[in-house]
């Protein structure tokens, strides 16, 4: 299946599947930090490669991406993108304490993004595995604090990659009490859509 | 620095004349190919994505793939009158952004970019004589064609020279 054949009826489908998961993934995210959660309506998104990092913001931004392959029936990437000092109120929320001053603060921070990404993504795919019966498991997280373009890029790209577009399954997520964004994609492999779409009894 | 620079995008490329300047920015795993005429000031950049177009059914895209974006560009250059004695290549970019703590590291698409464009370039006898590859941050770039200077720019590090 290509991407970009993908019809209207189908894209709402991933559509419902992106609401059904991060709504989860929202829920597990409140519990943590004890505050209420936001959330968009997902978008659906079909983007060249090469437009990926300019949608997604400028590519020279300082941003903070948190990395996870999922595994089994339906493979595929999910990715979370904080703005630098939204990673870092988002670390201070969850350890209520300003923890910036502290030496190591690195070591904190990507610590504590790979745990919130773990529990958030934990969330989202077990939704998604209760809807459709399928197999989906997420590696452990990665961690990097660069530039929006390399980040995103390094992501999307890996050396089977055959098509020209990429599907990206995007929630963006605040918190009320401190002005915080967040912003999830789920990108399914380019075969792993007839997976889910078969699973879910779409043609 | 990088303002009045012409701007080149991932799986695009650009040749120009002195005193133009080229720049891409946010590369990670991707690697900008710097061709540089040091008679003539000319020079052209790709950005380029993926190591091997052998995967792909048809290529589009030349400048997408490492292996042909090297035969293009000194083909660009050919056509701005280069001859191939006179051009040299910089290189930069084909970062590992995320490391995964265990074993699962496999698919090095950054390093895999800088082999095949070393392979090709000693293949077309052309010397790359500097590059800033690897490692596990993001680059600018700028190329001055005045100078055949390559500034690359790291969050960390600031601005280095090749």
């Amino acid at each position: 299946m290509k991407i970009e054949d993908l019809n209207s009826t189908q894209l709402d489908v991933l559509k419902e599947i992106g609401n059904i998961g991060s709504g989860h993934a929202a829920t597990a995210l409140s519990q943590l930090l004890l505050d209420k959660i936001e959330m968009t309506v997902p978008n659906v998104k079909i983007l060249p490669l090469e437009e990926v990092s300019n949608y997604l913001g400028g590519a020279e931004e300082l941003v903070v991406g948190i990395y996870m392959k999922v595994f089994g029936d339906a493979p595929g990437k999910l990715m979370y993108i904080f703005k630098n000092g939204d990673a870092q109120k988002l670390v201070n929320m969850v350890a209520d304490s300003n923890l910036l001053e502290m030496e190591h603060y690195q070591d904190y921070e990507q610590s504590v993004l790979e745990e919130i990404s773990n529990i958030m993504t934990g969330a989202y795919l077990n939704a998604l595995t209760k809807l459709t019966n399928l197999t989906m498991l997420s590696s452990v997280p990665a961690y990097s604090c660069d530039m929006a373009g390399a980040i995103i890029n390094s992501a999307l790209l890996d050396l089977g990659m055959l098509g020209e577009y990429a599907l990206l399954i995007e929630t963006r997520f605040s918190t009320t009490t401190q002005q915080l964004d967040g912003d999830f994609f789920l990108i399914p492999d380019p075969g792993a859509l007839e997976v889910i779409l078969e699973a879910l009894g779409v043609e | 620095m990088f303002i009045n620079a012409i701007q080149i995008g991932m799986a695009d490329y650009k040749v120009a004349k002195t005193p133009e300047k080229l720049a891409t920015i946010g590369l990670g795993s991707c690697v900008a190919i710097c061709v540089y005429d040091f008679e003539n000031k000319t020079g052209g950049l790709a950005h380029v994505m993926l190591p091997d177009s052998t995967i792909a059914k048809e290529v589009k895209n030349p400048a997408k793939f490492a292996d042909t974006a090297v035969p293009m560009l000194l083909d660009e250059m050919g056509k701005l009158g280069s001859l191939r004695r006179n051009i040299h290549i910089k290189i930069a970019g084909g970062a590992h952004m995320f490391s995964f703590k265990t074993r699962e590291n496999v698919l090095n698409i950054g390093a895999r970019n800088v082999e095949i464009i070393e392979r090709i370039c000693k293949q077309e006898g052309i010397n790359i004589i500097a590059k800033d590859v690897g490692g596990n941050c993001g680059r600018s770039v700028l190329f001055d064609l005045a100078t055949g200077i390559v500034y690359v720019k790291t969050i960390n590090q600031g601005v280095a020279e090749i």
